[in-house]
């Protein structure tokens, strides 16, 4: 059996997907064993050749046209292209610009705008057909391998079509969404574990942490029921927004989702 | 016979993020050197401005995910300071050994897999893996105890959970903890071992210059977590506040990249400046770590940044083994996070992994962020990555361009730059010469 090709490309982003693909540590020779990976920037000089892939793993957000142009060339170039992480699927926190006033958020980071070009924050698939998304930010290495795992068995990737709520009473977590004690000064006082799609293992709430649902909306998320919620404990309608598309400012998918709740 | 070369290193590999440099060489002296970045910009400080100051850390360490320690760590440190709260002595400590793991994993991250292979004339890790089997096994070994303290202390390797305003939201197990201290001795000997190898190896390259130094420091330790002083080499230390002051960034006509200057000239950053500085206060272990290297200090070749790191490898190991025992004799006590909170200013400087980061914020009456600076290791260094062109091309310009560009980029790598820091806020310049 040929070895599948794969190439891994990194947007704009903070290169923490790919950083968790190296913390594989050792696993990192076994999957190599199976996959010829020939074009990853971020770890290897040569071969670099990003063409003719079975599977290419795209992590960034596209913030200019340089990428825009990038990913359709990356499209063409790849018979599956996945990507890995918030910014690569829905914008990543960076999108958050996109639903503040842009200039100001421009302005606040330079005092000269004259060399920055850029364009809204787009998750990957706003621009090119996505096959999978890896979630996360970051990823989990062990989703990583569970999912290259299936598609080197020719087997769908699991799909979890629950919300973190459901892996957080697993470990018996106390709630952070049914608040019983004053909010302490380091979190907020939303938990998103109602309406996030499952998979980290309930990482945040389990480590002293509400949810701030970096992995995305799970599918029929109660999100009209949350905004009630939250409204009731004095949020406004919009930093509950600002909260919930922390992660997901750059995906038209999410942004009908919120506008159907309204 | 002069000859023209004109070299466009536009593809940087084995460094964090997409970073290009571009040197014109015309006969043999060096007309030009630009260091760009071609990574789009995010615009962190106007994204954080508005947010609740527990809002601002979480979003903060996204700049990048190798430093995300340092970036969470000195993100609560100055906010702590501008809305009024002050964290207990067991908080720094934790602190400070979340920050030793993290330069332990990405010291040891730069050094095997993105700098040794061109000691050792390979392309990659992978590459190495193939004749290198024990250095790779040794690389292994340290980043997944690093990532492992990041997971224990932190709550997840990337982009921490646990540390936040006033304190650590949950606490590692005595039985973690002990499964940390005992793997540390293995990092220090096999560390030890690899710095006798790349003290060994013949033929380094070398670079001539007596440029600056700044890091922070402390008069009683080797300083890598929040010090009130910043020290330059040649002109001694300065309050950390007084940043922007004294590192003056400024706008050069041939690129709208801003540069940051001491007194007019470019300075390093970084484990070398470090050590230069630092060095007194290094512990035992470190100090016969600094032996088997055969530096001589002060040294100012920028080459030697990649022994600098592994000396703290070792240092940050044995540093880390201290806390451990600490808290496995006294295990922790519970926070106090009741404080009286108010708008205020503050500012915070560390030292992430390639070198000193500085973070300040403004909160408003509703402890929303109105104001917010951020200053990342690499774009201090971004500067001195051109100056040190300058010292080293007129050196190398009769060499063969294949050449001159592996030096350059193992220049460019000896400060393991990260594109995704200095992008976070960095004008994109992509002028192609």
């Amino acid at each position: 059996m040929t070895k599948p090709k794969v190439g891994i490309f990194g947007l704009t982003g903070c290169a923490g997907c790919q950083l968790e693909i190296l913390n594989l540590e050792e696993q990192v020779l076994n999957l190599l064993a199976l996959i010829d990976v020939s074009y990853w920037r971020m770890a290897q000089e040569l071969p670099a050749d990003p063409t003719n892939l079975d599977i290419a793993f795209i992590e960034g957000s596209i913030t200019n046209e340089e990428e825009i142009h990038e990913v359709k060339e990356i499209r063409e170039n790849a018979n599956l292209v996945i990507t890995i992480g918030s910014c690569a699927g829905s914008g990543g926190v960076q999108g958050m610009r996109n639903i503040m006033d842009n200039d100001k958020v421009k302005a606040a980071a330079y005092k000269d705008l004259s060399g920055v070009r850029s364009v809204p924050v787009k998750g990957v698939d706003e621009v090119i057909k996505v096959d999978y998304k890896i979630r996360g930010c970051p990823i989990n290495r062990d989703d990583f391998v569970s999912i290259v795992t299936s598609l080197l068995l020719g087997r769908q990737p699991h799909v979890w079509n629950s919300p973190v709520c459901n892996e957080c009473s697993m470990q018996n977590n106390d709630c952070f969404f049914e608040r019983t004690t004053e909010t302490p000064i380091y979190r907020s006082n939303i938990c998103l574990g109602p309406i996030t799609e499952a998979g980290c293992g309930a990482r945040c709430p389990s480590n002293g942490m509400p949810c701030d649902g970096c992995r995305g909306l799970t599918s029929d998320p109660h999100i009209s029921q949350l905004v009630t919620e939250a409204r009731k404990r004095g949020e406004t309608t919009e930093k509950i927004l600002m909260l919930a598309k922390r992660y997901s400012a750059g995906s038209s998918a999410v942004k009908k989702s919120f506008e159907e709740m309204r | 016979m002069s000859e023209d070369k004109r070299i466009n290193l536009e593809y940087i590999a084995r460094v964090e993020g997409y970073g290009q440099l571009v040197v014109d060489i015309e006969n043999q002296q060096l007309k030009e050197a630009q260091f760009r970045v071609l990574e789009g910009a995010r615009f962190f400080e106007g994204i954080v401005s508005g947010k609740k100051h527990h809002e601002v850390p979480i979003i903060i360490s996204r700049i990048c995910a190798i430093c995300s320690v340092s970036h969470s760590v000195v993100s609560t440190r100055a906010i702590e300071r501008a809305i009024g709260v002050e964290p207990s002595e067991q908080t720094h400590a934790l602190r400070k050994l979340l920050i030793y793991s993290e330069t332990i994993q990405s010291h040891v991250l730069h050094e095997y897999f993105l700098a040794l292979p061109d000691y050792l004339g390979k392309t990659s890790a992978i590459d190495l893996a193939s004749t290198h089997p024990e250095l790779v096994a040794k690389a292994f070994y340290g980043k997944k105890l690093g990532n492992d303290m990041q997971r224990i202390i932190g709550g997840r390797a990337i982009h921490p959970i646990r540390n936040v305003i006033g304190g650590f939201s949950k606490f590692a197990t005595t039985e973690e903890l002990t499964n940390l201290r005992d793997r540390l001795p293995q990092l220090i000997d096999e560390t030890m071992e690899t710095i006798k190898i790349l003290a060994s190896l013949p033929d380094q390259p070398t670079i001539g210059s007596r440029r600056d130094f700044v890091a922070i420091h402390d008069p009683s330790e080797y300083a890598y977590y929040d010090t009130d002083q910043l020290i330059s080499g040649h002109s001694g230390p300065f309050p950390a506040a007084d940043y922007q002051e004294h590192l003056l960034e400024e706008i050069r006509p041939y690129s709208h990249t801003k540069f940051s200057t001491l007194k007019g000239e470019s300075f390093m950053v970084g484990a070398l400046p470090r050590l230069n500085l630092n060095h007194a206060n290094l512990t035992e272990t470190g100090k016969e770590a600094f032996e088997y290297s055969r530096l001589i200090l002060p040294d100012y070749d920028t080459f030697h940044n990649n022994m600098a790191q592994l000396i703290e490898t070792v240092d940050c190991a044995q540093l880390s083994i201290n806390l451990l025992d600490r808290f496995i004799a006294d295990g922790f006590e519970k926070e106090n996070f009741e404080y009286d909170l108010h708008p205020g200013n503050g500012t915070a400087a560390t030292e992430a992994p390639r070198g000193l980061l500085i973070h300040q914020y403004t909160f408003d009456e509703d402890l929303r962020c109105s104001y917010s600076d951020v200053i990342t290791p690499t774009a201090f260094n971004q500067l001195k990555m051109e100056t040190d062109c300058e010292d080293l091309v007129p050196r190398i310009a009769t060499k063969p361009k294949e050449e001159i560009e592996l030096l350059l980029n193992m220049l460019v790598r000896a400060y393991d730059p990260c594109i995704s820091c200095s992008a976070h806020s960095m004008k994109v310049d992509v002028k192609f010469v």
